[in-house]
């Protein structure tokens, strides 16, 4: 693996340069350089912020103790009682989508990598490749399904953009924010705009919404609660469109914010959120294509409706080729 | 801290306002129920909360805005971490001990249960891929409607994820699956 010449580590001393280098690196100093001297470049001290208060002796035992320990400020228990749809997931679902997807004789699937030039030029040495054949960037070799790559939940995330924040003010995210906190178990972080757009009234850096990742077991509990409570009781919800993917396995969908106030948290005291804005919740799974999450996530009770949109899955005569080259030849 | 009104339950958010001579206003915001409720007299202190609160201020006239204001310092409140810390735990060294020596042995338990499912999985795997290699060689013909699968695999609703009480239909002698009970309304 080839380094680029300038990020390699310089050897030698890095203080003691010759005269040359001392024209652009050193200090300029105002006695004048002999001839045949050599120059010492000082090193550059990179100093680190760091808050003077946090060093008092007080603080000693909290700072070291670390957010494992249970005498830590920041120790949070976990499994406190045990997650549902883990261990669910762990004996049933696993061993059932390890036989689901199981296909026998698997070779890699390769993705759309760069390009090398052949070399039919002498200026194609050091060349930089080209983009990838039918894709803007690469994408990642579909591996054989195996028994150490079942596909999981991994995260979940939440996601809120908050109109009113931009029409009226941006206080308004905070009700949204403070529900998400409810709803997740998790503080919230704000999202900024990144640009400017005067017909709309938005401007640069302005709080517009606010985003949350959940892992683990409260990832597991937002889900239950989402498809055995909210998603049912959702006016003429039949499922999850199965065109909803981003070709590698992450299945994103939304909720209205008459559909937020289904939520246990919410339902309970009406009258203490009277503006909240709806938002997106992205599922991201260890699946390697869009059609084995949704099997995966099917499996733990989310429907699907719609027509699959089958994206990234090789098609039946891509696969017969990959067979050819390994000398697998099917008969019909 | 101070609570907004609108952040209690609707039978607790009477308000009474006593006047000085000097024109400022002690608001209390969190009030009894409504039998021994009475606007111009001293009122009971302890409010369901448990907790007590009061606004002071100078009369003003903007009073929404200064109720708008009050109510994102609440949020705000609700989102920040200050005051809302437990207090740290104080172990002494015996507890110690106990605490290392059970979050170990259950360590141990996870790691054991976790190691036991992947080679579950291997083995499963294996068998399977094993299954496959000798159908190949006993049928081709066998083998390779075997492994025509569909492209849109779907586990049904039924295959719900379990509860510790049971549910209120435990066993349904009439369910079809989705396919079966097309297949039977075309025919039928």
């Amino acid at each position: 693996m080839a380094t680029r010449p300038y990020l390699r580590p310089r050897g030698g001393n890095t203080y003691l340069c010759s005269f040359h280098y001392q024209q652009h690196y050193a200090i300029h100093t105002s006695s004048p350089v002999s001839k045949n001297s050599i120059s010492i470049v000082h090193p550059v001290h990179h100093r680190i912020r760091y808050k003077k208060n946090q060093l008092q002796p007080a603080y000693k035992d909290i700072l070291n103790t670390p957010k494992w320990d249970p005498r830590s400020h920041l120790f949070k228990p976990q499994y406190t009682q045990q997650s549902r749809v883990e261990e669910h997931y762990n004996t049933t679902v696993a061993p059932d989508l390890l036989l689901a997807n199981f296909v026998h004789n698997e070779a890699v699937i390769p993705g759309r990598k760069r390009q090398e030039w052949d070399g039919s030029s002498p200026y194609h040495i050091n060349r930089p490749r080209r983009s990838p054949a039918g894709s803007a960037v690469e994408t990642p070799d579909i591996k054989p399904r195996m028994f150490n790559n079942v596909p999981g939940l991994n995260a979940i995330w939440v996601h809120a953009f908050v109109r009113e924040a931009v029409r009226v003010n941006q206080e308004r995210t905070l009700p949204t924010m403070v529900m998400m906190q409810q709803i997740t178990g998790k503080k919230p972080r704000p999202v900024y705009s990144k640009s400017t757009v005067m017909s709309w009234r938005l401007r640069k850096n302005m709080m517009v919404g606010a985003k949350v990742k959940i892992q683990g077991p409260d990832m597991y509990q937002f889900f239950a609660t989402l498809v055995e409570i909210v998603l049912p009781r959702i006016k003429d919800f039949k499922g999850i469109e199965n065109t909803s993917g981003d070709m590698f396995g992450n299945i994103s969908f939304g909720l209205e914010p008459a559909d937020v106030k289904l939520f246990p948290e919410v339902e309970g005291n009406p009258e203490l959120w009277p503006n909240l804005a709806g938002f997106h919740i992205t599922l991201v799974t260890s699946a390697q294509t869009d059609p084995e999450a949704r099997t995966m996530l099917s499996a733990l009770g989310l429907p699907f409706v719609g027509r699959e949109r089958l994206h990234n899955v090789p098609s039946f005569e891509a696969l017969e080729a990959i067979d050819r080259k390994r000398g697998i030849v099917y008969s019909y | 801290m101070i609570v907004s009104n609108n952040f209690l339950p609707r039978f607790l958010r009477k308000q009474t306002q006593l006047l000085f001579e000097n024109g400022s206003i002690l608001r209390m915001a969190n009030v009894t129920g409504p039998s021994t409720f009475s606007p111009r007299s001293t009122v009971d202190m302890k409010s369901a909360n448990g907790s007590l609160t009061f606004t002071r201020g100078k009369r003003s006239r903007g009073g929404g805005e200064l109720q708008q204001k009050q109510k994102m310092v609440n949020m705000l409140s609700l989102i920040s971490p200050r005051r809302k810390q437990p207090q740290r735990i104080k172990m002494a060294y015996e507890d110690l001990l106990r605490h290392r020596t059970v979050h170990r042995a259950w360590q141990l338990v996870v790691r054991t249960k976790r190691v036991e499912r992947r080679l579950e999985l291997q083995k499963q795997y294996y068998k399977m891929k094993h299954a496959c290699d000798e159908l190949r060689k006993a049928s081709q013909f066998l083998y390779e409607s075997a492994m025509e699968r569909p492209s849109s695999i779907r586990f049904p609703m039924e295959y719900r994820i379990p509860t510790l009480s049971p549910p209120r239909r435990i066993w349904d002698a009439t369910w079809r699956s989705p396919v079966e009970e097309k297949q039977r309304r075309r025919t039928a």
